[in-house]
């Protein structure tokens, strides 16, 4: 049974404070005007903001590092990449055993004593770290599609499939004492006299070339210290679906209901984006990270008020709590786990019945 | 009877009156039709002037000039001293018809009739003018004023005009077209004529739009601002000896240059034949390996066995596998190197040859011959000036310099004897295939003589921008 009441109060008349600085903005000419409720479906859209996620974050023993190849020693043919240098092949596939296609970063790297140029690449550092990051507020968006199932005049029975997105960045930006291993190779120079560093050959073949196979030299254990961060970036899409009641309980105001079940999809992953500090004063960036998606489980409880602005259009405001399963990230030596159990959404938006 | 006098004598003077006005009925009339600015511009007004002028023996009156005036454009304004102005456009709009009329014009009276046109669209106003007095003779005429889409003032250069040449050289020579304005130019050509014979190579930078219609060619430089200029590097080949005239030509469809403005220069190539000397040239050791350089490296010597002293000497490298990395230049397909020092009989001067080598292992050794040349030059390429961070004097005499550089782009080193000379540029000009690049003077072909037979030697690093 449809059914319609009129009333001639302006909204601003009618809204509380939180509500009345938004109404305001109503234009004067739709300050009258017939509620109807006789819609079957609704639309909502509007900003939400999340709290009480949180992720433990941590560190513990030795972390290898994944980028950066040094290659085999005693290989000719074979492309170096170090964290001060390389040693490529050429355009002419390193003809005669040299190579043109060779750079490094300081003087300090040649080695006078042994005529050789010195590379090294940090192959992974030990460091022990446990923090618990809190997201703070994360703004987001919110969207929902509901229709009536039964209509008691004031009160209605129907359902609610409701979509948020929230992108997350919970990161520890705390400096680490670590321990770092770095390989070491060396490469004659062949008595060629060094260009200035820093130094960056090409592949043309053309240039100073040095000999392309590496020695062993021993490897490097020295301390330092972990600087820039590390931590998670995710994009959080929780989709629910549940039983919603329906109130209205004045001329313009409603009150607004539902419970059910919850998905969350996370995309994106751990990442780092760090500098590697060592005792002898040089450093190394190291960044890099994991992406992976990830489905959790759960449910959810809403209220929503909502106040009729004008005919067909209503502002609102929600808060739901939101209980997802937790997922873990990382893997040799970092971990991540971010904990979606207790999250609070409020949003404010408009909802429009249909 | 009184009546009857005088009316035979007022018959009298009118059959008189009649006679001498048979012999002057027809008016005659001066004309001229001046235009302001001739040619005129689109989009500029162009002032008409239009003096008539009573050159009958007698009194004109209500005579009427009508013009009518063909082109696109906007009447703006018509003025007429001695009676009133009228203008009417057509429906389409692309014709005017101006009309004047004077109620008297007296014998010798000068009628001046000014209008004004605004232009809107190339190509040309065509007026047709019609003179019309009360006696119904007519007079017409035409007249045509060239509407230009601007005024632009090219000017046009030569730089780097090749010296020392012979017949089958691969020569480059730049042509600079700069516009000095009053407008912008749409699409500048530059027209060239130059001898029958010359075999246009190539015109750098590439992708231009090049007419061979011999024996003008024709690059489309495309559209020059006020102030901007282009320059095109033109690589030819003259196919005998001479002093050869070049003619290079800018312009702008549908555009002038101010009065007196020549927009074109002009210069010559002097191409000879090889001198009578004699050389013997041989080559000193195997090449080999530097790896330093990362190229092949030959040592060869030339020795003047003519009898007279010359002024130069290219050494001609062919039969080499893989060219020749310090050639300065090629004649046909062989490339060459210049020592540019005089080489009195008996004399002889040791030069390095460089060759890139995939494999870096040597090669046969390539054919060598010499030939008496005037010294080489004219190569004046646009640069920056890069610093030298290392210098280096090395037990063999040898000097070098360290400087930084951007992989891809072109260096070249000028030297001289002294810091206010003007100094030679060393030919080769190197691609950077670092960031750093390492320049070794050891003497010829790079510079005439070792650094450490010279009293002194300054060097600057010069980044080649054009060409």
């Amino acid at each position: 049974m449809r059914r319609s009441s009129s009333i001639l109060r302006t909204p601003a008349q009618a809204a509380p404070p939180i509500l009345a600085m938004l109404l305001s903005t109503v234009p004067t000419v739709a300050q009258s005007f017939w509620v109807q409720d006789d819609w079957t479906r609704n639309f909502r859209l509007g900003v939400q903001v999340t709290l009480n996620v949180q992720a433990q974050l941590s560190i513990d023993g030795v972390v290898p590092r994944r980028t950066g190849d040094p290659g085999q020693v005693g290989v000719p043919g074979q492309n170096h990449q170090y964290d001060d240098g390389y040693v490529r092949v050429d355009g002419t596939g390193n003809a005669g055993g040299v190579t043109s296609f060779w750079g490094y970063q300081d003087a300090s790297q040649y080695d006078p004593a042994t005529g050789q140029l010195v590379y090294r690449s940090t192959r992974g550092f030990s460091a022990r770290d446990q923090v618990t990051v809190d997201s703070g507020p994360m703004p987001g968006l919110e969207l929902a599609y509901g229709g009536s199932l039964h209509d008691w005049r004031q009160v209605r029975l129907g359902w609610e499939f409701g979509y948020s997105w929230v992108p997350m960045e919970l990161r520890d930006n705390s400096t680490l004492p670590a321990q770092f291993l770095r390989e070491v190779q060396a490469f004659d120079v062949g008595g060629i006299s060094l260009p200035t560093a820093p130094y960056q050959g090409g592949n043309s073949g053309i240039g100073p070339v040095i000999p392309d196979i590496a020695k062993a030299r021993p490897d490097e254990v020295l301390s330092g210290f972990l600087s820039g961060s590390r931590g998670l970036d995710v994009d959080l899409h929780a989709f629910r679906l549940g039983p919603n009641l329906f109130w209205r309980f004045g001329k313009q105001w409603a009150l607004s209901g539902s419970i059910g079940p919850a998905l969350g999809v996370l995309s994106g992953g751990y990442s780092y984006n760090e500098t590697f500090r060592f005792s002898d004063g040089t450093m190394v960036v190291n960044n890099g990270g994991q992406d992976k998606l990830v489905c959790v489980f759960g449910g959810y409880a809403s209220a929503t008020v909502l106040y009729r602005v004008v005919y067909n259009a209503d502002l609102y405001v929600s808060s739901q709590f939101l209980s997802l399963g937790g997922a873990q990230y990382g893997g040799g030596g970092r971990r991540a786990t971010l904990d979606l159990g207790q999250t609070v959404m409020t949003s404010i938006g408009i909802s429009w019945p249909f | 009877m009184r009546r009857s006098w005088i009316h035979r004598l007022l018959g009298l003077l009118l059959l008189l009156g009649s006679f001498s006005g048979l012999r002057s009925q027809i008016p005659q009339y001066g004309m001229e039709l001046l235009a302001r600015p001739d040619p005129a511009k689109v989009g500029s007004d162009v002032a008409f002037q239009l003096v008539v002028t009573n050159l009958s023996p007698f009194v004109l009156g209500t005579f009427q000039v009508t013009a009518f005036v063909e082109g696109a454009g906007t009447f703006q304004s018509a003025t007429n001293a001695l009676g009133f102005a009228t203008n009417q456009v057509s429906a389409n709009g692309l014709t005017n018809t101006l009309y004047f009329e004077i109620p008297i014009l007296t014998n010798n009276q000068v009628a001046d009739l000014r209008y004004t046109f605004r232009p809107n669209t190339r190509g040309s106003i065509q007026q047709n003018v019609w003179i019309q007095s009360a006696s119904t003779a007519f007079f017409s005429t035409n007249y045509t004023t060239r509407l230009l889409a601007g005024v632009a003032d090219l000017r046009v250069g030569f730089r780097s005009v090749p010296m020392g040449s012979l017949p089958g050289d691969l020569l480059a020579c730049t042509i600079t077209v700069t516009n000095r304005g009053p407008d912008p130019a749409e699409e500048v050509r530059l027209t060239n004529s130059w001898p029958a014979g010359f075999v246009l190579q190539g015109v750098d930078p590439s992708g231009l739009v090049l007419d061979r219609q011999s024996p003008d060619w024709v690059v489309l430089l495309g559209p020059l601002g006020v102030g901007e200029g282009r320059a095109v590097q033109v690589r030819f080949q003259p196919p005998a000896a001479g002093v050869f005239s070049w003619t290079a030509r800018a312009g702008v469809p549908d555009f002038a240059p101010s009065p007196g403005w020549i927009p074109e220069a002009t210069t010559r190539v002097t191409v000879v034949e090889p001198g009578p000397g004699r050389f013997q040239v041989t080559t000193l050791a195997p090449s080999a390996f530097n790896r330093q350089t990362g190229l092949m490296q030959q040592r060869v010597r030339v020795e003047n066995v003519g009898a007279t002293a010359v002024e130069a000497v290219r050494v001609m490298v062919r039969g080499g596998a893989n060219g020749l990395h310090n050639a300065q230049g090629t004649n046909g397909v062989v490339p060459f190197v210049t020592l540019d020092e005089p080489l009195l009989p008996g004399e002889a001067r040791d030069l390095w040859l460089q060759t890139f080598n995939p494999s870096r292992i040597p090669g046969p050794d390539p054919e060598l011959s010499g030939i008496e040349v005037p010294v080489p030059g004219g190569f004046q390429p646009e640069t920056v000036l890069v610093p030298i961070d290392r210098v280096v004097r090395n037990p063999d005499g040898t000097v070098g310099l360290e400087f930084p550089a951007q992989p891809g782009r072109r260096y070249t080193v000028r030297f001289g004897s002294g810091l206010g000379s003007r100094g030679q540029i060393a030919l080769p000009v190197m691609t950077a295939t670092a960031n750093r690049i390492q320049w070794l003077d050891w003497g010829p072909p790079l510079t005439p003589i070792p650094p450490a037979d010279a009293a002194s030697r300054f060097y600057e690093v010069l980044e080649v921008t054009w060409p």
